[in-house]
């Protein structure tokens, strides 16, 4: 159903619906202010986001503030763009970037611009001035407005960034305003973000490249400690093994798999060899953390003991902590078992020349070193000091008589003339001045050239061989003497034995055939008689001399004087002739002697003088004086007998000697008593002349 | 008969050795000396009188000053053609071989005879006509 309207009330209607046009214009209009205001903010998110791509698709950071400086201007429609980067450390160059303006202002208006940025107006964020034109002075450079901002990117890097609008020329401008702001505000951000990328990402590459070439190292390291002919173990810091390269693995039997996780003493300590010093050596060190190098006996898992020659070093990380062990080892077993051998051989060498006592010296003629072994320096009496000079005093001992031709014999092997030579001479010792006989060696090593390298010798003392060889030469020469003595001994003996023997003989067939014939028989039997007392006579001597020899002195008291007595009795009794015969003493009749020794002398004398007595003329004398006093005897017998020539004197006392045709004698009694008289210190001494007489004299020492 | 020369210093064997050789040849001449410088002599003067050689010398070995061998070496070009038709003995108590050997080196010396001298040496040796022979 329709209802008439009124006019008032279609007025009503139609100022309502003025208003409401009214109303829907001005919405209109703020719908079309909304499009605009929104095709700004469009506009603006466009270059925002231009910005924001084209700065990310910069390369260096001098790229990037270009970038800034154009969006500045672009963004803030402002004249001038300015960004001032600082680097405190020095890691970036400060920079100034700026577009618009004249070029010369800029550093003024920089600092003035420093000088703003610290009375910011918008004092919500921190990051962000902006400053009205009418805070700047009377004389500045600015006179319009302005956006500026001071941002500290990190502790080292700070950026201000200003837009510039100059009032005069901008007749638009409208002031700064909360959009301004919020834009400035919204950009800044934007730029560190970016700014931040830009360093995030040099540092980045920076440490990639740090990072590759610390790769390559690692990888040059682990192929070195792959492929090495030396093992090599990596442990955690308790010495477990985390790695082992192949070069272990042969050396010592075991795998990998076998070893992660133990610590290498556990399986390859030798029980026995390694001197347990350095064992504690080796664990301290570790303990200690300090890099080690020694040599151990290990056990390989086959049971073949090896010699181990390690070093060890702790690993540390950038903080200083401990995290592992790096161990290299190298199995010397072949060089060990060398250099013991060569010890082995030195040690016996030495031991073979300190028993044979051979001194030996080595001279190097190029650098003038020489070495002596011990030897050779006690056998000179040299000090430590004195080694040195050792040759020079070497020469000096050599004996004078000897050392030109010793010195000249041991440059012909100096001078190559001869490899070896083998001397003898003797050394007067430096300090002692004793002498000794040395029996010497030198050689020469020569090198390819045939140049002398080194001269080598040996000294070996001889005295004793020496002095033993010149004893049994002495002694050689006497046994042969004696040998001689003996020889001729026999011989005399055997004739004088078997003489009388021989004639008994002759008389025994004479007599049995002139047996009827009684006087032949009484002379033959008289002379079987006289043969039988020369034969017994013979045998005696021969034993007194045989008794002198073996037996020892006997000393006695004797009477001197009955002695004599008794002993020309006893002779007269047997030659029955008439002499004048007298005794006289000096001094004491009683003397200490060897009453064999003594009686055999003066027997042998007394018997002599009766014996050669001088047989034309008709008062033989023979005379005895004794003198006695305390430094001995002196016995001379006087007779005016036959006389001893010249020429025989010497001879008398001569083995077998017979001075006379007329001797009846077996020329041994002179002989045995110059035999005695040594025996007994004395000295026999004898003068005589022939158809005169004869004086002997014996004189002993005083014996005790 | 022959004449003998002996060359002794022993007085015993002066008085047996011209014992026995009168006991074979009782008519012979026997000369004795005692030293070998007394025979040197007695070969002189025999050869200043013309007087002929010994026929036999009986020359001991062991004598003092020279021994029999020293005489003989003595012996000058004279004396040896003096003695060249004499026989001469060695006649010693020596059982030494050196002396033995030195008899059969010496051709002077017609043999080596040990003493005593026997009859039956004597006999074999010196009758009539082996002095002859044995030269």
């Amino acid at each position: 159903m329709k209802e008439e309207l009124s006019y008032d009330e279609l007025y009503a209607k139609y100022a309502d619906l003025q208003l409401r046009v009214t109303r829907f214009s001005s919405t209109e209009q703020e719908l079309i202010n909304a499009q605009d205001l929104l095709d700004q903010e469009l506009l603006l998110y466009k270059k925002l986001s231009k910005f924001n791509t084209d700065a990310l698709k910069t390369n260096s950071i001098d790229e990037f503030f270009k970038k800034v400086v154009e969006s500045i201007i672009d963004i803030f429609e402002t004249e001038i763009g300015i960004i001032h980067y600082t680097s405190k450390s020095g890691v970036f160059e400060d920079k100034l970037v700026t577009e618009g303006g004249q070029k010369s202002d800029f550093k003024k208006l920089l600092g003035e611009l420093y000088d703003l940025s610290v009375q910011g107006d918008f004092g919500q964020d921190s990051n962000v001035h902006a400053f009205n034109a009418e805070k700047i002075s009377e004389n500045s450079l600015i006179d319009s407005c302005l956006v500026s901002s001071k941002i500290e990117i990190n502790e080292d890097v700070q950026i201000l960034f200003s837009a510039v609008i100059s009032k005069s020329k901008s007749p638009i401008y409208n002031g700064l305003s909360d959009r301004h702001r919020t834009i400035f505000s919204v950009f800044t951000q934007q730029v560190i973000a970016l700014l931040s990328n830009i360093l995030t990402l040099k540092e980045n590459k920076e440490q990639m490249i740090l990072i590759e070439q610390s790769e390559i190292e690692l990888k040059k390291l682990s192929f070195i400690a792959t492929n090495t002919k030396s093992g090599v173990i990596i442990s955690d810091n308790q010495g477990k093994i985390e790695w082992v390269n192949e070069s272990f693995q042969t050396t010592s039997g075991y795998s990998l798999e076998e070893v992660k996780g133990k610590k290498p003493k556990e399986f390859l300590q030798s029980k026995v060899s390694t001197n347990k010093d350095t064992l504690k050596q080796l664990s301290d060190s570790l303990g200690r953390k300090e890099n080690l190098e020694v040599t151990i006996l290990n056990v390989a898992k086959n049971g073949k003991p090896y010699y181990n020659h390690l070093e060890i070093a702790p690993i540390f990380d950038d903080n200083g902590k401990h995290t592992n062990f790096i161990a290299l080892q190298k199995d010397i077993t072949a060089e060990e078992t060398y250099k013991n051998e060569l010890l082995k051989i030195n040690s016996r060498f030495e031991l073979i020349t300190a028993s044979s006592q051979i001194g030996i010296w080595e001279w190097n003629p190029e650098t003038g070193e020489s070495i002596y072994n011990n030897i050779l320096i006690d056998l000179l009496q040299l000090s430590n000091e004195e080694i040195n000079s050792g040759y020079d005093i070497f020469k000096e001992a050599i004996h004078p008589l000897d050392r030109a031709r010793a010195i000249s014999e041991s440059d012909l092997v100096v001078n190559g003339e001869k490899q070896i030579i083998n001397h003898d001479y003797r050394l007067i010792l430096p300090k002692t001045k004793e002498l000794r006989y040395i029996q010497a060696m030198v050689v020469s090593e020569r090198d390819q050239l045939g140049n002398v390298v080194r001269i080598m010798g040996s000294v070996k003392d001889v005295t004793q061989s020496w002095l033993f060889e010149e004893k049994l030469i002495e002694k050689n020469t006497e046994l042969q003497k004696i040998n001689g003595e003996l020889d001729q001994f026999v011989y005399s003996v055997s004739h004088d034995l078997r003489s009388p023997l021989l004639s008994i003989k002759g008389l025994l067939s004479l007599l049995d055939i002139s047996l009827k014939n009684e006087v032949l028989v009484k002379q033959y039997l008289g002379l079987i008689g006289t043969s039988v007392n020369r034969l017994d006579e013979t045998i005696i001597e021969i034993l007194d001399y045989s008794k002198n020899s073996r037996t020892e002195l006997v000393l006695d008291e004797i009477d001197l004087y009955v002695l004599i007595s008794e002993i020309y009795e006893d002779l007269l009794h047997v030659s029955e002739i008439e002499i004048d015969f007298k005794i006289d003493f000096e001094g004491s009749h009683a003397i200490l002697l060897d009453k064999f020794r003594i009686s055999t002398v003066l027997k042998n004398f007394i018997s002599n003088a009766i014996k050669y007595r001088n047989k034309n003329i008709s008062n033989p004398f023979v005379h005895v004086h004794v003198h006695n006093t305390d430094d001995g005897v002196e016995i001379t017998i006087t007779d005016n007998g036959e006389g001893i020539s010249q020429e025989n004197q010497a001879k008398v006392f001569d083995m077998f000697f017979r001075a006379s045709s007329s001797s009846f004698g077996t020329g041994i009694g002179l002989y045995i008593c110059k035999e005695i008289s040594t025996k007994i210190g004395g000295n026999i001494n004898l003068t005589s002349e022939l158809g005169v007489g004869t004086t002997i004299r014996l004189l002993l020492p005083k014996l005790n | 008969m022959e004449r003998f020369l002996l060359i002794d210093d022993d007085d015993i064997i002066g008085i047996v050795h011209p014992a026995i050789i009168h006991q074979v040849f009782p008519e012979s001449e026997v000369i004795l000396i005692k030293s070998c410088m007394e025979a040197l002599d007695y070969f002189k003067e025999q050869l200043a009188a013309n007087i002929p050689a010994p026929d036999v010398i009986f020359l001991d070995i062991n004598l003092p000053k020279m021994n029999g061998f020293e005489l003989l070496e003595q012996l000058s070009e004279k004396d040896l053609s003096f003695l060249k038709h004499t026989q001469i003995y060695m006649l010693s108590s020596s059982i030494d071989q050196r002396d033995m050997a030195k008899v059969e080196a010496n051709k002077n010396i017609t043999g080596f005879i040990g003493k005593p001298l026997t009859m039956d040496f004597i006999r074999k040796k010196f009758s009539d006509n082996s002095v002859q022979e044995n030269k």
